[in-house]
């Protein structure tokens, strides 16, 4: 698990992240900067009582609002270093960093330095600082104090979005508030968005051609085995293991199978004529008449998704991968025949 | 305010004055700071939002001075490239986006739009 020592230092900087979302950067259109997700605001929020985007699942819109800008070094209480990275030895952690910036906002301008939404775990619900009289009041811009504009990237191992999102204020000395950091719902949504599940390799006996009434064995050669992706916050963190639990085998004859194992691989020696013990079909007939002279064969994984941490815990929604292959199935007759 | 931002964001000038003249207040700091983080990033953006808005509410109803505009908004056209060779930054397409403005009065008798939020693609 975690380094304690390595996370205290660094958690400062997760913490940030979090608040602040840690949805991908990506260029893409215009609003790529100002949509939602990278410079939310009370606007956001409006309507049928949702906080966020309806279109993500699960998604929690209220840790992608800049919340208190700002990352601190909980110890120093002062922004954790630019380049501060938590991965170390251990994998799937996201991590933030920010650097100090030139940007100065415009005269007219203001900030929302202290919004922070309803969040689906129950957290703290700020509707006051809605108010625009109170962004004002709230407004966190250089000359109240020392601080600074910083512009911020999260990176998550394998996957590096390297684009900077817009710039947050933040203050020396500025201390992240418990009730900023992230509940451990929340910390669980980020650890499943981490996960990486593999894709599925498809493997089967006979290696090559399948024969029409011969067992074929199917089995997953990779792909199959549980995930975990950890977030963590100071003195939380939360660790979410996506586990697979079946396969679903579309024989493209119209069959589908489905396996409870990655299924048992066939070992030389075995009689080629001795079913799968967990994961096999008989074809009935051959795939002379498909498309490519065979049959498309897709497996399915099946993983349930569980999070725990904080001495709380939960399921989401289960999650599937998908391989694919061709199988040709050849007429044993034919074969003994000799075509004739 | 987007015709602003449109011209601005092909140089990815934060600092663009124009953004003012139509824009106040979270509004303004948030289009600066999205073409900041353009400009650190050297993306700029080429082509213009096409746009749809309808006045969808105005408060008080007598003599309004908010008013809540609904929009949807077509990226299609409006994509980042990178500054030094011109490239398309990503392969992540624009589309249709919802957009609310809030517009309100301004001291000067000026409406300005003091807050937007724009939605993912799809949205509309």
């Amino acid at each position: 698990m975690l380094n304690m020592k390595r996370a205290a230092v660094v958690a400062g900087a997760v913490a940030a992240g979090l608040v602040l979302g840690t949805a991908p950067a990506f260029a893409g259109d215009n609003y790529g900067n100002v949509n939602c997700n990278q410079t939310p605001t009370p606007l956001c929020d409006l309507g049928a009582g949702t906080s966020g985007d309806p279109n993500r699942p699960g998604g929690n819109p209220g840790s992608n609002k800049p919340g208190r800008p700002g990352g601190n070094d909980s110890s120093t209480g002062r922004p954790s270093n630019p380049g501060d990275t938590i991965v170390g030895g251990d994998s799937n952690l996201a991590s933030c960093s920010y650097v100090k910036s030139d940007y100065q906002p415009p005269s007219g301008g203001v900030v929302t330095a202290s919004y922070k939404p309803s969040t689906t775990s129950g957290g703290v619900v700020h509707a006051a600082v809605f108010r625009p009289t109170a962004f004002r009041a709230q407004a966190a811009q250089p000359g109240q104090g020392p601080g600074a504009w910083y512009v911020w990237k999260c990176t998550t191992e394998g996957v590096t979005d390297g684009l900077y999102r817009p710039p947050v204020w933040i203050a020396d000395g500025q201390q992240p508030g418990a009730a900023l950091l992230p509940s451990p719902a929340e910390l669980a949504q980020m650890a499943r968005k981490q996960l990486r599940l593999p894709s599925p390799s498809i493997a089967a006996n006979p290696a090559g051609d399948q024969l029409v009434n011969l067992p074929t064995w199917m089995w997953l050669s990779g792909g199959w085995g549980p995930v975990s992706a950890t977030a963590a916050v100071p003195g939380v963190s939360v660790t979410a293991v996506a586990t697979p639990t079946s396969v679903t085998w579309a024989m493209g004859d119209g069959s589908t199978v489905t396996c409870t194992g990655a299924g048992t691989p066939y070992k030389a020696g075995t009689d080629p004529k001795a079913p799968s013990p967990d994961c096999g079909h008989v074809y009935r007939r051959s795939s002379a008449s498909q498309p490519g002279q065979a049959y498309p064969v897709t497996a399915t994984v099946h993983w349930t998704v569980t999070w725990s941490g904080a001495g709380q815990g939960g399921t989401f929604p289960d999650m599937t991968t998908t391989g694919n292959a061709t199988f040709r199935v050849a007429e044993s007759q034919a074969l003994n025949n000799g075509g004739g | 305010m987007w015709r602003e931002f449109a011209v601005a964001g092909t140089t990815s000038d934060w600092q663009s004055a124009a953004l003012g003249k139509y824009a106040t207040g979270v509004a303004l700091t948030n289009l600066t700071r999205g073409l900041y983080a353009d400009h650190y990033n050297k993306l700029v953006t080429k082509g213009e939002a096409t746009h749809d808005a309808k006045v969808a509410s105005a408060e008080p109803a007598d003599n309004p001075t908010k008013i809540i505009v609904t929009d949807c908004s077509d990226s299609t056209k409006a994509l980042k490239y990178r500054a030094d060779n011109g490239q398309l930054a990503d392969d992540t397409p624009g589309g249709r986006r919802l957009i609310n403005g809030q517009v309100e009065l301004q001291g000067d008798k000026s409406w300005k739009v003091t807050d937007f939020a724009v939605r993912e693609v799809g949205t509309c």
